[in-house]
């Protein structure tokens, strides 16, 4: 009874910190995004600023609702700084390897919860793209007191025609995610349509549970 | 005489000391969420006027106002900053409107 009590607090401090990692960790020199992610059970709003192409910070605010055992909702806030490792710019094509670290802290709707209240999480993404394919492997790593916690997410986007920057870009991206640590481990899918400009991005998309998410990014 | 001499000297002072557009092209641009940094950099800079960015003709244009300049170094480094690679830089005095017609015909 305990280590599913603990798994499913796990869970969630690692969804939601997972959650923030879309695109690129790292943006442009004195680039500054806006994040949103909403899904039936939780929502969350996250900044990030990169001082440069090379490194960025971040810091959100997550709400994930109605986890059994935590008394209601489970509130995070969390800071991440990102880094990127390795950037390869080619011709018609580019790719990335970067490497990110943080710190969330959860507040329970019932005070008395015995699930931990930090967790630390350190993660990789490698991803190689064109404007019309886009792969991506994503690793993280939560550990709290009590347990730890691993995701790996592969993706594959195609995009079914070249956009440019006067054109806004349409991308169908499946997702492959592994979620392992305490007693879950579990596998799924996901599918998701991707469309972005310049200075905005959203990703809609379904699991195979029928379970909605969306992801909303602006830049400036 | 002296007139000539005037227009002359008058002609001369009018045309541009150096090219007026800076054109590049560029390794990595592939995303135009990410390239947006590139238009981002350009237009915060006093001297430049305008800025096309074309991930198709992997090229960035930057058109300068009259009488700025903007050293090639600055230029290269603004890009790198954004995240991409210059292969090559050349200063012309086509307008950006001129450059992409010219990309258009394929020229």
């Amino acid at each position: 009874m305990k280590s599913s009590f603990f798994a499913r607090g796990a869970s969630a401090l690692a969804l939601l910190l997972a959650a923030g990692v879309q695109a690129r960790p790292v943006g442009y020199a004195d680039g500054h995004m806006l994040m949103i992610d909403a899904a039936p059970d939780y929502q969350q709003v996250a900044y990030t600023y990169s001082p440069s192409f090379r490194w960025s910070m971040s810091a959100g605010h997550a709400r994930i609702e109605a986890v059994e055992d935590a008394g209601g909702n489970v509130d995070v806030t969390f800071v991440r700084s990102a880094r990127l490792l390795r950037r390869w710019n080619l011709p018609s094509a580019q790719g990335n390897a970067f490497v990110w670290g943080g710190a969330g802290r959860a507040r329970y709707a019932n005070p008395a919860s015995a699930l931990d209240n930090g967790v630390w999480h350190a993660g990789l993404q490698l991803d190689y793209e064109t404007r019309r394919i886009y792969t991506a492997f994503v690793t993280e790593y939560f550990r709290g007191d009590q347990w730890s916690f691993r995701s790996d997410v592969a993706s594959l986007g195609v995009a079914p025609y070249e956009h440019d920057m006067n054109r806004m870009a349409t991308w169908i991206v499946l997702k492959a995610k592994r979620s392992s640590g305490m007693t879950m481990d579990e596998t799924n899918a996901e599918l998701a349509l991707r469309f972005f400009t310049p200075t905005w991005w959203i990703d809609a998309g379904v699991d195979q549970d029928g379970r909605p998410a969306v992801n909303l990014m602006f830049n400036f | 005489m002296n007139r000539f001499v005037l227009t002359a000297l008058l002609a001369l002072a009018a045309a541009p000391a150096f090219a007026n557009t800076l054109r590049m092209e560029v390794n990595g641009l592939v995303c135009a969420f990410c390239a947006n940094g590139i238009t981002k950099a350009f237009t915060a800079k006093p001297e430049v006027a305008d800025v096309h960015v074309s991930l198709e003709d992997r090229l960035v244009a930057v058109a300068l106002k009259p009488g700025q300049d903007l050293a090639d170094a600055a230029v290269k480094k603004a890009l790198e900053d954004a995240g991409y690679t210059v292969v090559s830089l050349e200063r012309t005095d086509l307008t950006i409107e001129q450059i992409k017609a010219e990309v258009a015909r394929g020229t």
